[in-house]
């Protein structure tokens, strides 16, 4: 990978006291593809957490081009450019569809260029046009993801983050998630994306990071990981 | 039919007032899931702010209704600024929030009495005479309320509905996280669901002292009201509070008329907990309220 953009050095970080994240450090460059996977309850959720600024670090720092980003309120993150996808997407649930989107757009930056980004988001994924102005309290899980995922597309953040995006969908919705991240990835978006289907990674990340109690304890592309019987049974259920 | 036509202005008149008080104490559950126990205090410094500016600096009552309201909303932003704001991330905020606000209304109320006295003053807002339509006589007075609280819930409808601002409080109230996730700066949303409730409340007060007179503790009443409204509409349901706040007024009107003043309130009251009962958490509201 080239130089880090979004810089984690020895995160630490956690809930009640207790440290989930207990070290952790990773160097992201500008345009890659990161896959964080492992066990369920260790860490990968609070890692983006962490980077959006919904939890504060015990230790360690946050930088996003060079810039020290942990300490900062969420809004300012969100403000210097990283997006999240957090895991149940988080929608609006009385707003339609559309006061959805918009509200991705709520930034000044965002704001000025709301329109085209709604066009954007409209051409990515049609059925959030259709029903612009359904209550987001009535839609289907995929629908509700496709919302998330347009949402912070909607922001127009150079980093975006997504936790588990193919949770609890049927096949076919997750093959088009996974058609606009793709798309993104071909944009030159950063992206970090949580994921349990670890075969969904391998041909899209640039490197992936598995994640136990808290530390990051295995670096490597989705080949070497999938090639890896040991680590596959051992944390992936493979 | 005459009567009824005049209990039915009088209801709407109480519940265009209580609708503006309710839905400030509204956005404040919705936002902060705070109970504001000074919201009558709120009432009560609108109303003595709009009598002391036209009636000691002499100025016009054109200008001394919108300054009574900036005034409602100086102290709602104080109150979030010097109270709120630092209560706000401790887990019992919750019951801590109730206790400080009502130390802050009997701060408030002894305040009043202290530099304006008990007298009974009439509020110089109020409007003499009325016009006939047949046999009925109409009151200017409740005319202009209920063309005030229509007005300034319809701005305050287009204002949630419409605006940036609008949309991040509403999205603040729904969600938190998700709102500071689209980079909605939230401390600020909170300073300003306290302002506006401030200047709502204001108005409210200059309204109700209208009809009655300055008090101290004219807001308590209407406060106890609107907290029953809010109830009723579902905790944090600016529109639901509107509507039960205008049912409600016109049913006060209605057992005022058929079993008395002394009982209308009471009985509203027995209504009241009978819907309860039915719907716990309200004609308009979700099924759970959790404060993330």
């Amino acid at each position: 990978m080239g130089e880090a953009f979004l810089k984690l050095d020895n995160i630490r970080c956690g809930y009640d006291g207790q440290d989930v994240i207990k070290g952790v450090s990773m160097d992201i460059a500008r345009g890659s593809v990161l896959g964080l996977v492992g066990p369920n309850g260790h860490g990968k959720t609070t890692i983006l957490r962490a980077i959006s600024g919904l939890i504060k670090l015990r230790d360690g720092r946050i930088s996003l081009g060079g810039e020290t980003i942990s300490g900062s309120s969420a809004d300012r993150i969100v403000a210097s450019g990283i997006a999240h996808t957090p895991q149940g997407d988080l929608v609006f649930p009385e707003m339609t569809i559309n006061e959805n989107l918009l509200m991705g757009a709520y930034l000044p930056r965002a704001h000025a260029h709301r329109k085209e980004r709604l066009r954007y988001v409209h051409e990515l994924f049609p059925r959030l046009k259709e029903r612009s102005n359904q209550i987001a309290s009535g839609l289907s899980g995929g629908e509700r993801r496709m919302l998330g995922v347009g949402r912070s597309l909607m922001t127009d953040s150079e980093v975006l983050m997504m936790d588990e995006p193919s949770l609890g969908l049927a096949p076919l919705i997750i093959d088009q998630i996974y058609d606009v991240i793709r798309s993104l990835k071909s944009e030159g978006r950063t992206l970090i994306i949580v994921e349990e289907n670890v075969s969904r990674l391998t041909d899209l990340a640039d490197e992936i990071h598995l994640l136990d109690d808290g530390h990051v304890i295995w670096r490597g592309n989705g080949e070497e990981l999938v090639s890896d019987d040991v680590l596959m049974r051992t944390y992936l259920g493979g | 039919m005459e009567t009824a036509v005049l209990v039915i202005l009088g209801g709407l008149t109480l519940g265009g007032m209580y609708a503006l008080s309710a839905i400030g104490l509204s956005l404040i559950w919705g936002a902060l899931g705070m109970l504001n126990m000074a919201h009558g205090a709120l009432l009560a410094i609108g109303s003595y702010a709009c009598f002391a500016i036209f009636t000691y600096l002499g100025i016009s009552l054109i200008f001394a209704v919108p300054l009574a309201m900036i005034a409602g909303g100086i102290v709602g932003l104080a109150i979030y600024v010097v109270i709120v704001r630092h209560m706000f991330r401790h887990p019992s905020f919750e019951t801590n929030i109730i206790i400080a606000t009502i130390g802050l209304a009997i701060v408030s109320e002894n305040l009043i009495l202290r530099f304006f006295g008990a007298y009974p003053y009439k509020q110089p807002l109020s409007i003499q005479g009325g016009f006939r339509i047949g046999e009925i006589f109409v009151p200017y007075q409740n005319l202009i309320i209920l063309a005030c609280s229509s007005v300034l819930v319809a701005i305050v409808g287009v204002l949630l509905q419409n605006t940036r601002m609008g949309r991040a409080i509403r999205a603040t109230a729904m969600n938190k996280d998700a709102a500071l996730l689209m980079g909605v700066p939230i401390g600020r949303v909170y300073a300003q669901v306290m302002v506006f409730s401030g200047c709502l409340a204001a108005v409210s007060g200059i309204m109700l002292s209208t009809i009655t007179t300055l008090s101290p503790t004219m807001g308590d009443s209407p406060m106890i009201k609107a907290f029953i409204i809010v109830a009723v509409a579902g905790l944090g349901n600016v529109y639901g509070a509107f509507y039960v706040a205008i049912g409600l007024g016109v049913l006060e009107a209605v057992f005022q008329y058929g079993i008395g003043v002394r009982f209308a309130f009471p009985a509203l009251l027995l209504l009241v907990i009978v819907s309860l009962i039915w719907r716990p958490y309200g004609f308009f509201g979700s099924k759970t309220v959790v404060r993330n």
